[in-house]
Formats: structure tokens, C-alpha cells, sequence
């Protein structure tokens, strides 16, 4: 059952981002093996697999980080494999990374700022705009939401190196939300974080993203999947070996046996 | 351009690739294992000429000259690998170069003092002459460009039949692989340092009788010399040694026709590479950092 | 217009005060910091703004100054029309130079940089040399211009125009510093993939960040070619190329004075040391090592950190007293 295609029970209609036969090899190993893989518009998925099982690869081929060697990748209906990962970027693709990553050296704020700036000029980003206008007076409500939201109001005026890995990621999250992105894929965005911090994490994907965008979740833990993605795939050496909702995948003898490894 | 003239020119260019080879060819290795760019092996460079040239002059025999270098060179670098290096390797490319910039600096004042800023010159070990095509050429350029086969040869064997090779291969790929065997990545990292000091010492002895010795040689030589590793892309064997044969003969004929050119040529094949391929004809776009 | 002198009054402030110790130092000392802390200043948004770490300021600086030479030695005699010619020469140079080294990985950059250097030097050296006149130079001081109240060749005009071209160059960049871009910046420095993935056109601004530099750098070129009246391919001197760096991260890169303090201890140790600086590389090359030895932080970060330090020495003493 490689890579379903879901096709009927597609949460809000068409895939909104798909791939198909996606195959990436670095020298002699194949990161990712001839993938298909869709998702609604409005949908909510996870995709599981163990370490080096080429989940960030998906990733950073969806995004246009690499390009393929194979396959083609599709958003609303268009081919955009060949566009780069600013093109997608434009289209509504956002996405986080494993390893939490923020402007260190700015200010809290100033990370949400340069992400707002850049929405709020959406094509129109010039060099001489950017020199012109002041990073204080890049002013928005939704700004201050997100820094209420994650609990980050006090922490706003810090420079990030300052802050603990938890705020981090929920930072990043931030800058990715501010983008009003119609697709966004998280990488791991629990690693190393903390019951309560999971908990506020998860708080915000569901009021801001559930049935407002399409949300792609790589995550080790599957139990933190559980009551918040529509659908998970489960993801070894690069192939889609079982794709379904959360008990179905639980259940398959196909996922017991090479990603928990019982029989 | 006849026959003779181009054979002639052909062998000078390969003469001048062998000592490329030899001085950027542990550059790009020890970028390609430990990430550092190591400024001051054109300090190793000029010690292991100076150290001929005393020897030569001295003693009057060459090869001794050369072996004395590579052991002075190789001393230092051990020195500065303990004291310095070992605080470097975690901090990145950048604080390598700005500080093995600095060990460059010391290094060319120390010679400055001690051997002043006269250029001094190294006795070709072999004055031999041998007919080649209608025209004669000196036997050293001929032991040079040998030399540096052997050592080619050499340093793939040990990189591919030796098990500490092997861990350095695989630490060029991968460094948490080589911990993985479950060898000390920085024994096999100061190994690397002191190979590449040894080369570089022994591209200055070969180099000394075609040029002067002079404090500034290492500086001369750096932007050449970094030019090839760049060609090439940082990290690739391969490219190294392709690189330095494409601009050994570009400079060689560049000299016959106009000398200017010869020295410019390779900073305008650096920036045609530039603009085909930012990390070099052979560099791995996935090297990580 | 309070709101500006808020800002950015501080500056004048200080330039103000440099050219205040002329009352106490002289002359040619403070224009020599003045302009090499411009040409500092080139390097340090370099590396500290956009993390790019260049050993080939020279050519930048060298480019500019042998725009002003080749002009008020052949054709003008007026110096400020010169120093156009060179900044011109200088951006464009920048410019061109910029679309193909910034696409660079941080090493590359580097490498290409000081081979950049050691070719243009070579070019005004010997490729160039019936034009450039090789390592006699070209002269023009003779030539130049002089106005009542612009006489370039009186020091004391010299440093006070020096002083208010340093000025207008750090307002600028405090500016920037606080604009969009200069965030921009800094955000490609800490992480470019990231601001990619906000949709920003990192090359674009590394381009533009790398043009801006060094047309800092070409100003400095260019008042040394006015204030000596001579140019000579030594300004392009890769030896000389770490000097700047070693100067920067004396003063800590990244900062506003930092590029201002690095110079002036700097160069008022190499005027009082200058029996030993014979051997300067000895000089110049320790204090690289033991700079970068110390945590490249810089003089001036340490005098920003150093209230804070003693605050929490106090509360901490306090504490262990309680
Ligand atoms: N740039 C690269 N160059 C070479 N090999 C790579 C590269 N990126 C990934 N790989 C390899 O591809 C395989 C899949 O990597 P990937 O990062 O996609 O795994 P993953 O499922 O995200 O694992 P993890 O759970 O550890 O994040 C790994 O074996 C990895 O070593
Ligand atoms: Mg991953």
C-alpha cells in the first residue's frame, strides 16, 4: 500500500500540495525512494519513521531545498519542482527546522518582525524599502498575538540566543504563523521540549491551523500525533510503507513489523 | 609555437603542477576532514625552503637539505597543532583562517629576523640536461614532476588500503562516522595537520632552486595555491590534482605568450568556475557547515 | 528633527571629539585613525553585519584610491572630483565583484577575496605598469586644487573634512543598523537558510550589504589618495590585508565604535612601538592570535559588557554576604 492517494477522503477538497514518485540518493543511498504523497488543503497530517529514515529529505524536497532526482512535486494543481524555495515560499509553503532555527544574534521581536515585514510587503520586498523603513515601526497586531499566545510577551525584548530551547521552537512556530502560510510543515517540532511546552505548542496548532491550512507534522513519538493529525505515514528507508489514520497505522502488521519491529 | 617550444613549455607546466599539487593537496584534505583552513602551512612552506637552503649551503648536500626541512616543519606544525588547533577545530572555517593567518605572520617575521630580507639561492641538487623533442631541458624538472607522482600515488594507497586512511575517507564524509569506528578523531586529525605540513615543507624545498628564497614566498605563493584548492573544490583529491594541471600548463603557456596573463589566468578560471559552479569543479554541494 | 539628534547626535559627538584632541595629539596621527577607522568600519559591517569574512580589503580600498589617482594625475585637478572618480570606480568594482563572490560558502568567500588581492595588486604593479608607473607611483599632490576654505593639503582642514566624511558614514550605518535591512543583516549572518524560508532574497542582500561595505572602504581609499597626493600598488599589499582584520576584531566587529577604538589603539601602539616595528608581522601576527585566543570580542564589546560585569559582581557579592 504504497503512498495511498487518499483521493476520496481528502479533508477539504484537492490535495494542495502533492508529490509523486519523489526519489532523492545521495551517493549510493536513496533518502527518499519514489515517494507519492498528498495533502488536503485543510488536512492535518503527521508522517513518522526512525532516525535517518529520510523524513527531513521529503521535507526539504517539498520545499525545494534539493532537487529531485526523480518525481515532481505539485501545489494547488501546478507543477513547482523546478521553483526555488523562495518561489514556494511566495505560493504559501512555510516551514520549520529540526534543529530550532531563529535569527540568535536579533531580538525576539525583531525575528517576528523581519517574518511580518515580509508578509506584509509580499511582492513588493525592494532593497530600497527595506533600507528605508525602520525595523521599530514594523508594528501588527498579530505580532503581539503570537507573543501572547506562546507566552513569550516577557521575553520579547531579549535577543535570542538568551532563550531556553522550548521558546525557540515555539519562536519559530511564531515566524512561520505570522507568514499566513496555506501549507505548513513542521520537522520534529517537540524534540527536547517539555510536557508543558508540547502542551502550548500543540494549544496553537490546533486555534491557529486546524481547518484553516494544510499542517505537516515529522514527529518520532507517534502518541503526540494521536489527537491532533486527520492521517499519519509512516516513513523507513525512504518509502511510504503505511499511510492512514492513527489507529489503522497503530494496527498494520506492515508498520509493526519494520518500524517497531515485532512481530 | 613549435614542437620543441611546446614540449619544452608543456613540462614546465607540469613541473609547476607537482609543487601545486604537493602544497594544496593537504589543504584540501585537512579542509575536507577537520574544516579548518590552515593559513599557515606557507609558513611549513618557506621553513622547509629556508631549511634547505642552510643545509644546501652548509652542508652541501640537498637532499638532506629537504629531509630537514620536512622534520623542522613538521615539528613546528605538531606544536602549533597541540597549542593551537585543538581549540580551534570546534570554532569553524573562519577562526582557523584569522588565526592561522596570525601563525603565518609570526612565522614570516621570525624568518625576516633571523635570515633577513635578501632573497637567497638554492643549488639545483641535479644540473643534468636531457633532449626532448628537438629541445633540452634540465633533469630536475623531470625528478619534480616524478616526485610528485609518487607521491600521488602514495597518498592514494594509504587513503585506500590503510585502515587509518580508510577512517580518514570516512571522516571527510561523515567526521561522527570516524568516532564511530572507534578511533580518536584527533590523533587521525593531527596526523592529517602533520601530513599536510610535511608536503607543504617539502613543496618548498623541491620549489627552491626554481626560485629564490625569500621571507614573502609563502605569501607569493598563497593565492595560487589557494586558487587550485578552490578550482578544484575544497575537500576533493581529485579536483586538487585536476585543478593543478589545468593551471600549471595555463600558467606555462601564459608565459611564453604574455607574463601578465600567467599570473592572471588562474583568477580568471577561478571566476569562470564561480560562475558554473560556487563550490568548485569537484566540491560536494552537501559537504555540511 | 529632535528625533534625529537623538539618534544620532551621539556620533558627532564623538567625531567632535576626535578632532578635539588635536589640540593634545597631532595632526597626521588623528587623520591616519580617521581614515583607517573608515576603512575598519568596511570590514567590520563585513564580517559583523553579514558574517563575511573578507582578507582582500585592500583591492576595494586600492580600487577606489587608484580611481582618484589615474584621474588627478592624467586628466582633473579638482581633489573632490577625484574622490567621485574613485568612489564610483570603487562601487562599480564592488558591484560586479559582489554578484560573483557573495553566491560564495563562507570559505570560498575568504579564499576568493585575498586572491582578489594579490591579482590587483599585481595588475597596478606590473600589468598595468606604463599607466600606473609600477612601484614609482603616481603624483599629484602638486596638482591638486586648493580652495580658501578646503586647502587638502593643510592638515588641519584635512582632518576636519576627514572627520565630518567619518560622520556621515556612521550615521549611515547607524541608520542601516536600525532599518529593515540592517536586521536583514544580521539575520543572514545567523542564519541564511532560515531567512530564505521567510522569503526574503538573501543574495539580493548580501549583494547589496557587500556593495555598501565596500564603498566605505572605497571612501577610505580614496581620502588616503587625496590626503597624500600619491598612490603606489603598496595600498593593495596582501600583506597588508590582515591588518584590518586584526584591527577590527580589536575593537570587536559588529559594533558601532568598535572600528573607531580598534584604530586608535592600534595605530597609537604601532607609533609608539614603531622601534620594534621593524618586524611588525611578529607585532601584528601575535596580536592576531591572542585577539582570537581571547574570544574575539573586541575592546569595544568588553567596555559595553564592563558595567553590566561589575553589576553582577556587586549583586553577587551582596548576596554571598546575606
Ligand atoms: N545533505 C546530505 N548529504 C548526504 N547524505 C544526507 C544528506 N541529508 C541527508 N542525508 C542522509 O539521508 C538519510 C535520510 O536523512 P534524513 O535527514 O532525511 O532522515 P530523517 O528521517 O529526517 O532522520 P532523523 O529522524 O534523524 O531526523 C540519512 O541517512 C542521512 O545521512
Ligand atoms: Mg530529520
Amino acid at each position: 500500500m504504497m503512498g495511498t492517494g487518499v483521493d476520496g477522503a481528502m479533508i477539504g477538497g484537492e490535495a494542495i500540495l502533492g508529490a509523486r514518485g519523489l526519489t532523492k540518493r545521495f551517493g549510493a543511498m536513496c533518502a527518499a525512494n519514489s515517494i507519492d504523497y498528498h495533502l488536503g488543503p485543510k488536512e492535518m497530517a503527521g508522517i513518522i519513521g526512525p532516525n535517518g529514515a529520510g523524513k527531513t529529505t521529503v521535507f526539504n524536497l517539498l520545499t525545494g531545498v534539493y532537487a529531485p532526482d526523480q518525481g515532481s512535486v505539485f501545489f494547488d494543481g501546478r507543477e513547482i519542482t523546478r521553483l526555488s524555495p523562495q518561489q514556494r515560499v511566495k505560493l504559501g509553503i512555510r516551514r520549520t527546522f529540526q534543529l530550532a532555527s531563529t535569527f540568535d544574534n536579533l531580538r525576539v521581536i525583531d525575528n517576528l518582525r523581519l517574518a511580518y515585514y515580509h508578509k506584509q510587503r509580499q511582492g513588493r520586498c525592494s532593497l530600497g524599502g527595506m533600507c528605508s523603513a525602520d525595523l521599530g515601526e514594523v508594528r501588527d497586531e498579530s505580532i503581539d498575538e503570537c507573543l501572547e499566545q506562546l507566552e513569550l510577551s516577557k521575553a520579547a525584548h531579549l535577543p535570542v540566543a538568551s532563550l531556553p530551547l522550548g521558546s525557540k521552537r515555539k519562536l519559530e512556530l511564531a515566524m512561520a504563523l505570522i507568514g499566513a502560510p496555506r501549507v505548513l510543515l513542521l520537522d520534529e517540532p517537540f524534540a527536547g521540549l517539555s510536557e508543558m511546552e508540547i502542551g502550548q505548542i500543540v494549544a496553537m496548532l490546533r486555534h491557529r491551523c486546524t481547518r484553516r491550512m494544510a499542517v505537516l507534522i515529522i514527529e518520532h513519538k507517534i502518541t503526540w500525533l494521536k489527537d491532533l493529525v486527520d492521517r499519519i505515514s509512516v516513513l523507513v528507508n525512504g518509502e511510504i510503507i503505511a499511510d492512514g489514520d492513527y489507529q489503522t497505522v497503530l494496527d498494520s502488521p506492515v508498520t509493526r513489523k519494520s518500524y517497531w519491529r515485532v512481530e | 609555437m613549435s614542437v620543441p617550444e611546446l614540449a619544452g613549455t608543456v613540462v614546465i607546466g607540469l613541473a609547476m603542477s607537482a609543487i601545486f599539487f604537493m602544497l594544496s593537496v593537504g589543504l584540501s584534505l585537512s579542509y575536507g576532514l577537520m574544516r579548518i583552513v590552515s593559513l599557515d602551512q606557507f609558513l611549513y612552506y618557506s621553513v622547509g625552503a629556508y631549511m634547505t637552503y642552510v643545509v644546501t649551503s652548509q652542508a652541501g648536500n640537498f637532499w638532506l637539505g629537504l629531509l630537514t626541512g620536512v622534520i623542522a616543519s613538521c615539528t613546528l606544525a605538531l606544536t602549533v597543532e597541540k597549542s593551537l588547533y585543538r581549540r580551534i577545530y570546534e570554532k569553524g572555517v573562519m577562526f582557523s583562517m584569522i588565526t592561522s593567518y596570525g601563525v603565518l605572520l609570526v612565522g614570516i617575521g621570525a624568518i625576516k629576523y633571523i635570515w633577513g630580507l635578501v632573497p637567497r639561492p638554492v643549488m639545483t641538487p641535479i644540473v643534468g640536461h636531457v633532449s626532448l623533442l628537438g629541445t633540452t631541458l634540465p633533469v630536475y624538472r623531470f625528478v619534480v614532476i616524478g616526485l610528485a607522482v609518487v607521491l600521488y600515488i602514495g597518498l592514494r594507497l594509504f587513503l585506500e588500503r590503510t585502515i587509518v586512511g580508510k577512517a580518514i575517507r570516512a571522516g571527510i564524509e561523515d567526521v561522527d562516522k570516524t568516532e564511530g569506528l572507534g578511533i580518536d578523531v584527533y590523533r587521525i586529525f593531527t596526523l592529517v595537520f602533520l601530513l599536510t605540513a610535511g608536503l607543504s615543507a617539502l613543496a618548498g624545498g623541491i620549489h627552491a632552486p626554481l626560485i629564490m628564497v625569500d621571507p614573502h614566498m609563502g605569501l607569493k605563493i598563497i593565492a595560487t595555491a589557494f586558487m587550485i584548492v578552490i578550482i578544484g573544490g575544497l575537500g576533493s583529491i581529485k579536483g586538487t590534482v585536476v585543478s593543478s594541471l589545468l593551471i600549471g600548463q595555463v600558467m606555462a603557456f601564459g608565459f611564453t605568450i604574455w607574463a601578465p596573463a600567467a599570473e592572471m589566468a588562474p583568477f580568471v578560471i577561478m571566476l569562470l568556475v564561480f560562475l558554473i559552479r560556487p563550490t568548485g569543479l569537484y566540491g560536494s554541494q552537501y559537504l555540511r557547515r | 528633527m529632535m528625533r534625529l539628534l537623538k539618534t544620532y547626535g551621539t556620533i558627532l559627538l564623538v567625531f567632535a571629539g576626535v578632532g578635539v584632541l588635536r589640540l593634545a595629539l597631532p595632526g597626521a596621527f588623528l587623520i591616519h585613525v580617521t581614515i583607517f577607522s573608515i576603512y575598519t568600519m568596511a570590514f567590520s559591517f563585513l564580517m559583523g553585519r553579514l558574517g563575511l569574512v573578507s582578507f582582500g580589503q585592500p583591492a576595494y580600498m586600492g580600487i577606489a584610491a587608484y580611481g582618484t589617482g589615474l584621474y588627478l594625475h592624467y586628466f582633473g585637478t579638482n581633489p573632490l572630483l577625484g574622490m567621485m572618480v574613485g568612489i564610483i570606480a570603487g562601487v562599480a568594482f564592488a558591484g560586479v565583484i559582489g554578484g560573483l563572490f557573495v553566491r560564495l560558502s563562507s570559505s570560498y568567500f575568504t579564499l576568493a577575496n585575498l586572491a582578489l588581492c594579490a591579482i590587483g595588486f599585481f595588475v597596478f604593479q606590473r600589468a598595468l605598469v606604463h599607466i600606473t608607473r609600477g612601484d614609482t607611483g603616481l603624483w599629484y599632490l602638486g596638482r591638486m586644487e586648493r580652495w580658501p576654505l578646503l586647502n587638502f593639503r593643510d592638515p588641519d582642514h584635512f582632518l576636519t573634512f576627514a572627520l565630518i566624511v567619518a560622520a556621515g558614514i556612521w550615521i549611515v550605518v547607524k541608520g542601516l543598523d536600525r532599518s529593515v535591512f540592517g536586521a536583514a543583516c544580521l539575520a543572514v549572518k545567523a542564519n541564511e537558510r532560515k531567512l530564505q524560508f521567510l522569503g526574503y532574497n538573501t543574495y539580493r542582500i548580501k549583494w547589496l550589504g557587500f556593495v555598501m561595505a565596500n564603498s566605505i572602504a572605497a571612501v577610505a581609499g580614496t581620502l588616503y589618495a587625496v590626503y597624500f597626493g600619491f598612490v603606489s600598488p603598496a595600498i593593495m599589499d596582501v600583506l597588508r590585508a590582515p591588518e584590518v582584520v586584526v584591527v577590527g576584531l580589536l575593537g570587536g566587529v559588529g559594533s558601532l565604535y568598535g572600528p573607531l577604538i580598534g584604530t586608535f589603539v592600534y595605530i597609537a601602539m604601532q607609533d609608539l612601538v614603531s622601534a620594534i616595528f621593524v618586524y611588525w608581522e611578529l607585532v601584528v601576527g601575535t596580536m592576531l592570535v591572542l585577539v582570537m585566543m581571547a574570544g574575539e570580542r573586541g575592546i569595544a564589546s568588553l567596555l559595553e559588557s564592563a558595567p553590566r560585569l561589575l553589576r553582577m559582581r556587586a549583586r553577587h557579592d551582596r548576596s554571598s554576604a546575606g
